[in-house]
């Protein structure tokens, strides 16, 4: 009789199964997972040797995750949704304020130390705090401002602008069919509406009220800032595309763009990009409508912020805290002065690079820039998207200032409705 | 020789019989007759056979239920409920399906995809045909100009997308500069809500048409030589050659190109969110933007949803309608 072979049987499952697999990472045991998004080298290795130490000297490991910019926010989203996120993470104004309100921040007041509490300045910490509540760390502040192009403006005879008629006639003056007056961002998002909150504080206008119940956008002020962008766009002043990303723009350093409303940053992209631009660098506070108006400009920056769900609250907290919060500055005073440029929340970091802020162009921030800077609005999605599209309209559509911001308080009244 | 040409024709379904498993017994069973016992052994081989196909195939039909069929399941399930990923979901009915109804922003976003989608699929599609049809023959030359025609679809999403935002820059890029030399108006390009759509489909269809292609080419070569020399002894130009024999010959491949085509442009999404992000002022905005906005930036994903259902929905009609337009011109054939 024949004798019947199993071993096909066996190997099917086996083979089909083993074809389909991939190499993954071992199943975390009982760690802390610590979530960025991908920093250039140096900033990452800043965050990598913090870990390492940290493992060094604790049972709880962590473990340290870097994800691409453009997939950090859908990977932390989803992760939501699956139940498996990070202990800690960075997370930025734009996003902050849902983050709050979901309830997925660990309060941290309980676990800040003394000396922690008033070396903070407290307009950094009450921008990240919600219900009487300190929901993340802040541990870097970046101002926007008005750069321009010092041997544009002396070609032109142009001077700084002060005022936003002085701004809108640079800009007519320095623009030719080769080179834009001003660049400003264009596509819809969240860093649009960050880089026109500096105009729509200074008009007088605000997107909403203090405790975020009403529109407060439907105001002459807030159409003014509005009109302000309409104007430098369609009269093709400013640019109707970004080029690249929009946080730099390499128009501005190559000469095809006059003046740029960007941040401290940028900076940084001059120096490692356009070191022979830099002689030709100016840096000015983005000037308010009237002259000799009130100076206002708006800061970002990330935040660390802990998990309300993490199993480990205390070294959560005792993590998060300590990667810019610990006695010892040395990180910080990296982080702020030599690995990019940031201003610090930190008094004591402020103090410590006194000297670094004597230079060029740190001393314009610190001197003048950083006291007119209010921290990034963290408005919900809806409302930011309602502000996007007015942006847009006027921008794209031909839309007026009025218009459009009354379009906007319409919207976030519809969203405030839906809440109730 | 075939009495008719769609006894070969391309995509045809095999005959009865030649399916997995099914030939070495078949001729075994016409051979010599045998006895009960052969019988029994032939039988028992066959069983085998077809359980070592199957547990072959069941960790990939468990995976496909897994990972394909379960979240597919799971999409519908989540469209009606209301879920903010933060709280548990709470069922909410139709609610969803009745917002989508009654959201401008959808109807608009539809809208532009649809745009999108009768643009893109016939240019696509006659691009594609028409160089397939001019590098047919098979010489150096050919095989160079395939080559560079397919360039494009080895090249990463990312970088297209950077090249073509550099082309197409209103300032500095080339093609202005093209229209300049010709004497013709400038285009703000994705800087304009009037030629934005222009401006990421222009990229699409350079990226996509190189790759149909080569599936209509080989289609076109699948066509058998007796039926094109036949035409061409009976007087048939060239033209009417590809007129009356190729083409309808082709309607397989061309019901294939024409379906992915048409679910790859009603998915659009990548391409243009690095190019525009849906702007400006929502004039690229597509269906499929507005759900990852909605499920990602807004975190409600049970709209999200009810909208990925809706897309889904819409896809499936469309491909029914069009696989019922091939058949019955295939029955007219």
């Amino acid at each position: 009789m024949k004798k019947r072979n199993w071993f096909p049987l066996l190997l099917a499952p086996l083979v089909s199964l083993l074809s389909g697999l991939t190499p993954g990472t071992a199943s975390a045991a009982d760690v802390l997972k610590f979530w960025t998004f991908d920093y250039p080298p140096q900033e990452l290795k800043l965050y990598q040797d913090y870990v390492d130490a940290w493992n060094k000297s604790h049972d709880l490991k962590v473990e340290f995750q870097r994800f691409p910019f453009a997939q950090y926010y859908d990977q932390l989203t989803t992760s939501l949704a699956t139940g498996e996120m990070p202990d800690v993470f960075l997370i930025s104004p734009s996003d902050w304020r849902r983050y709050a309100e979901g309830g997925v921040a660990l309060p941290l007041e309980g676990y800040l130390p003394d000396y922690l509490k008033t070396d903070f300045l407290p307009a950094s910490l009450q921008a990240v705090t919600y219900q009487g509540h300190i929901l993340s760390l802040p541990f870097e502040m970046e101002p926007v401002v008005l750069w321009y192009n010092k041997a544009l403006f002396k070609a032109n005879g142009v001077e700084v602008p002060t005022s936003w008629a002085e701004l809108v006639a640079a800009a007519k003056r320095l623009t030719t069919p080769d080179r834009f007056g001003i660049l400003l961002p264009t596509v819809p998002g969240g860093y649009q509406n960050f880089i026109f909150y500096p105009f729509l504080w200074m008009a007088g206008g605000d997107v909403m009220n203090a405790d975020f119940t009403k529109p407060a956008i439907d105001t002459p002020e807030a159409a003014r800032a509005f009109d302000l962008w309409g104007t430098l766009v369609r009269n093709g002043y400013a640019p109707t595309t970004a080029s690249g990303g929009d946080p730099v723009d390499d128009r501005f350093p190559t000469g095809r763009g006059a003046m740029f409303v960007s941040g401290y940053w940028e900076w940084g992209n001059l120096q490692a990009n356009y070191p022979d631009f830099i002689k030709d660098l100016g840096v000015a506070p983005i000037p308010p409508p009237e002259k000799g108006g009130k100076l206002i400009t708006v800061y970002g920056g990330w935040t660390v912020m802990v998990y309300q769900k993490t199993p480990h609250p205390r070294e959560a907290a005792e993590f998060a805290i300590n990667i810019f919060g610990a006695k010892d500055i040395t990180r910080n005073l990296l982080w702020s002065t030599k690995y990019a440029t940031k201003l610090s929340p930190r008094r004591s970091v402020i103090q410590a690079s006194a000297d670094f802020y004597k230079q060029f162009p740190h001393d314009v921030f610190a001197n003048q820039i950083f006291r007119t800077a209010r921290a990034e609005l963290a408005l919900p999605p809806e409302v930011a998207k309602a502000l996007q599209e007015a942006l847009q309209d006027v921008m794209f559509n031909g839309v007026s200032g009025k218009d459009a911001a009354a379009a906007c308080a319409r919207k976030i009244d519809a969203y405030l409705a839906t809440r109730k | 020789m075939p009495t008719s040409p769609r006894a070969n024709k391309p995509g045809s379904p095999p005959e009865k019989g030649a399916g997995l498993g099914s030939g070495a017994p078949a001729e075994r069973a016409r051979g010599p007759v045998r006895g009960p016992a052969s019988i029994r052994t032939v039988d028992r081989d066959r069983r085998e056979q077809a359980l070592v196909a199957y547990l072959f195939l069941l960790p990939d039909v468990v995976g496909l239920l897994f990972f394909l069929a379960l979240p597919m399941l799971l999409a519908v399930v989540i469209g009606f409920t209301n879920w903010n990923v933060v709280t548990a979901p709470q069922f909410i009915g139709l609610q969803n399906f009745i917002r989508m109804a009654t959201d401008p922003l959808f109807a608009a976003s539809l809208g532009r995809t649809l745009l999108y989608t009768v643009s893109f699929v016939p240019t696509v599609y006659l691009f594609s045909l028409g160089m397939a049809v001019l590098l047919t023959r098979r010489s150096r030359s050919n095989v160079i100009f395939r080559t560079i025609y397919f360039m494009p679809v080895a090249m990463s999403l990312l970088v297209a997308g950077v090249t073509w935002r550099f082309l197409l820059d209103p300032n500095a890029g080339l093609v202005n500069m093209l229209l300049g030399a010709l004497h013709l108006p400038k285009l703000q390009w994705a800087g304009s809500v009037q030629t934005a759509m222009l401006s990421v489909l222009i990229p699409a269809i350079w990226k996509n048409v190189g790759y149909f292609m080569i599936i209509l080419l080989a289609g076109i070569q699948d066509v058998p030589r007796e039926y094109i020399e036949a035409a061409l002894l009976d007087g048939a130009s060239p033209l009417q050659v590809y007129r009356h024999v190729i083409l309808p010959l082709l309607k397989p491949v061309s019901f294939f190109v024409v379906v992915i085509l048409t679910i790859g442009a009603l998915q659009t999404f990548d391409q243009i969110y690095v190019m525009t992000r849906g702007g400006p002022a929502y004039a690229t905005h597509t269906l499929l933007i507005y759900i990852y906005e909605k499920a990602f930036k807004e975190w409600k994903l049970g709209y999200a949803a009810a909208m990925s259902v809706a897309l889904f929905a819409l896809i499936f009609i469309l491909t029914l309608i069009q696989m019922r337009y091939f058949r019955a011109d295939e029955r007219r054939d």
